[in-house]
């Protein structure tokens, strides 16, 4: 769809499905120089003492919530917008939606804006579903015979049975966003401004919601999606703005933005500002290298050999490598001290040490263990799980059928878990742990938990969602 | 009024021209444009207030006559006023008549005293929605003026069952209705917008109005007050309001013209000032809320 914006003709076919006219038919957003700066006050009475200054003493703070932002949107463009809590991607949003006004600039939208922003804001809990269906519909500027047309459909969108009879107060949340994305759904717009609204509901609703999403894109709507999640962004939308602090970093496609917003997520102040320094003065993509730890050799490499083999079916390389600005994870130990899990790392099958992988690939978890006093009944273990805290895999050594009966003191051990890493790419965390049988009773001798923290990179020619990366081959071809 | 495909909208950080408001009819074109919407504030405005109680809507009536019974007990009873307005003056007839005065001064009253906490009680309108915020002190109006029209049926069966008669010229109610209206309307407006940034606003307007009770001759007839008062008094523009509200309903009286004429060209200025301040100032609302 990016292709469709940035070739010129192709735009012009377009002209029909966003409706637009005369000079600047193929931009539906633009953003020009908006700021927001919002005063702060010390204590509320500063600001009536303000008021009868006249400016003559200046007892606020100016807080710029956004600063000299400008982009643009083409008609039928996904963009999304990412950024932590406080860049401002809230504020860009309302701006656009037209609830606040900024202070600097100006945004000319070429188009009906409808905000996601919060499902059911407007439904008064006292209402019935269907008064409120109606009091929605006429926020969104319809009069009750158009909304009459349409309570049917809106009904069955949302699915809720009887319950469109009671008050809205006795529905479950689940109830109360269907209903209200019901109405949305049914709200004509050319552009559609989505606050993360979606993560709500059941998964059925949820598909349903993205299949609405995905028939208002192939009708040549335009989508701004707000999210924290990279997936989502990468798989929704071709284009990523990257806020911080108010100002747009950066406006790029989505996989590039969305790795440099996780790299400056994922360091600490010092790299950040130093990714920061290197995104103004050489752009994105030399950022993006640096903080993804490449020298400008490798990826020289890594360039020419794709040219070479478009095709190959894995990353030529590197495949892996250890960046040491992977921030020291929050690690929580524990253990009766009769041993010590030290050394823990993760190695390569060249025996590097990494813990920037690429999926499919297989690695060692290598610990070393010290025991202090006499051990019965040991196993070795290990877990992999995601950031969410989902296990993906545990391994013990007794499953595997390794037996220690009894381990005499002082002694140093060595586990080495080779595993083939079919996860999908994300931030991953290792666990090392160490039983023992103490008064008939199995506990841990040592845990260390979240002790190892790794990202797992794509390889080049999948891109799995979910969990687990099951090698796919697939096939598609006609039949008649 | 459904979605136009084709619309260029600019939202800019220039400060608008307050005079694109300051026109009546570009006022009542906006404010028609969301009539549906108005309808439906108003609606649940009304019904909201009695919404899961048993007798609902009932209570708009049931109010009102117990405190129709309660005046007629107190003044025909307890106290021994009269209007002096006619030799035969009853103690109902002085209860129905504080009742009247009251039926005015209620509509005003309750759209003031709302209008303070409208706006910042409802942040979901200022910043989640682009919603016409000017349609809320209109509601409030039309959720006064519905409960005013109730007190007034139940006048009228008073005045029927204890007068035997209710006066033609109450035909001039619609009139008399007019400066009210305008005047509740620009107030609203004004107090509704200011008290987003100024928080005190509603509680100065809860004193205001008290005050405002007695300083409006409402359980007292004009003409009981020292003449020098009386012009003061008569430049309130809610005892003309009043006054005129007693004459056409319980005296069977035209209003009284020249006053009525005043008064309502002034609450006119009052609509249209209070319009054009709370749209100036609307843009910045939501940064408050």
């Amino acid at each position: 769809m990016s292709s469709d914006v940035l070739v010129p003709h192709v735009a012009l076919t377009n002209r029909d499905k966003c409706g637009l006219t005369a000079v600047d038919r193929d931009i539906v957003i633009a953003v020009r120089n908006v700021g927001k700066m919002y005063y702060l006050y010390d204590r509320p009475r500063d600001r009536l003492k303000q008021a009868f200054l006249w400016g003559r003493k200046q007892l606020y703070r100016e807080f710029w919530a956004l600063r000299d932002v400008s982009f643009e949107v083409g008609c039928g463009e996904s963009v999304g917008i990412i950024g932590r809590n406080g860049a401002g991607k809230s504020t860009l949003l309302q701006i656009l939606a037209g609830t606040l006004t900024p202070t600097t600039g100006e945004v000319r939208v070429n188009g009906r804006v409808a905000a996601l922003l919060e499902l059911g804001s407007g439904f008064d809990p006292e209402f019935t579903g269907r008064e409120n269906v109606y009091l929605n519909g006429a926020i969104w500027g319809f009069s009750r015979e158009e909304i009459d047309e349409r309570f049917d459909e809106i009904a069955a969108f949302a699915d809720i049975g009887q319950f469109i009879d009671q008050p809205v107060k006795l529905y479950s949340s689940g109830m109360f966003v269907r209903l209200a994305f019901a109405v949305q759904a049914f709200v004509p717009k050319e552009v559609l401004v989505v606050d993360e609204a979606l993560a709500v509901g059941d998964e059925a609703f949820q598909r349903k919601c993205m299949a609405v999403l995905e028939r208002f894109r192939d009708n040549g709507g335009t989508v701004l999606l707000v999210s924290h999640d990279t997936q989502t962004i990468v798989r929704q939308c071709e284009r990523c703005l990257l806020l911080s602090y108010g100002e747009l970093l950066a406006d790029d496609d989505s996989k590039s933005v969305t790795d440099l917003y996780q790299g400056l997520m994922f360091s600490d102040p010092q790299e950040s500002a130093e990714i920061l320094a290197n995104l103004r003065q050489h752009g994105l993509q030399y950022a993006l290298k640096q903080s993804q730890g490449e020298t400008e050799a490798q990826s020289q490499i890594q360039e020419n050999a794709h040219d070479e083999n478009d095709q190959a079916e894995h990353r030529i390389e590197p495949l892996d490598w250890f960046d040491p600005n992977l921030p020291k994870t929050s690690e929580v130990t524990y253990g009766n001290g009769d041993a010590e899990i030290i050394d823990c790392g993760l190695y390569n099958q060249q025996g590097e040490r990494v813990n920037v992988l690429t999926m499919g690939q297989r690695y060692e978890w290598v610990y070393k263990v010290r025991f202090y006093r006499d051990a019965k009944d040991v196993h070795f273990g290990m877990m992999l799980r995601t950031i969410d805290g989902l296990d993906v895999t545990g391994i013990a050594t007794d499953r595997e059928n390794i037996f220690f009966e009894s381990i005499s003191a002082p002694l140093l051990m060595e586990a080495r878990f080779s595993i083939k890493l079919n996860v999908v790419p994300g931030t991953y965390f290792f666990n090392a742990g160490v039983t023992g049988t103490v008064d008939g009773e199995r506990i841990y001798l040592h845990r260390r938990v979240d002790v190892g923290m790794v990202r797992v990179l794509p390889c080049d020619s999948h891109e799995p969602y979910g969990i687990a990366y099951l090698e796919p081959r697939v096939i598609c071809k006609r039949l008649s | 009024m459904s979605a136009k495909s084709s619309s260029l909208t600019v939202i800019s950080s220039r400060p608008e021209s307050v005079w694109q408001y300051a026109h009546p009819l570009a006022m009542v074109r906006n404010l028609w444009a969301h009539r549906d919407l108005l309808q439906q504030f108003t609606v649940r405005e009304v019904m909201g207030r009695y919404k899961g109680s048993y007798l609902g809507f009932l209570w708009s009536l049931l109010t009102p006559l117990f405190m129709l019974m309660v005046y007629t007990f107190v003044f025909s009873v307890v106290f021994k006023a009269t209007w002096g307005a006619s030799p035969s003056e009853s103690r109902v007839e002085f209860a129905l008549t504080l009742f009247c005065s009251l039926i005015a001064f209620n509509v005003f009253s309750e759209c003031l005293a709302r209008a303070p906490g409208l706006i910042v009680s409802s942040p979901n309108y200022v910043k989640k929605v682009v919603f016409p915020l000017e349609i809320l002190p209109l509601s409030v109006l039309g959720s006064a003026l519905v409960h005013s029209l109730t007190s007034l049926v139940i006048l009228f069966l008073g005045l029927l069952v204890f007068v035997r008669a209710i006066p033609w010229t109450a035909i001039y109610l619609p009139l008399v209705y007019l400066p009210l209206v305008g005047l509740c309307l620009g107030l609203s407006w004004f107090l509704a917008s200011l008290g987003v940034f100024i928080r005190d606003i509603g509680y100065l307007v809860g004193v205001v109005l008290q005050v405002l009770f007695f300083m409006t001759p409402i359980i007292y007839p004009i003409s009981a007050v020292p003449a020098v008062l009386q012009l003061a008094l008569r430049l309130n523009p809610l005892s003309s309001v009043v006054e005129d509200f007693r004459r056409v309903i319980m005296w069977g009286q035209a209003p009284d013209w020249p006053w009525w004429g005043a008064v309502t060209l002034f609450s006119g200025l009052v609509t249209m000032a209070g319009y054009v301040w709370f749209m100036k100032l609307k843009r910045a609302f939501a940064d408050v809320v």
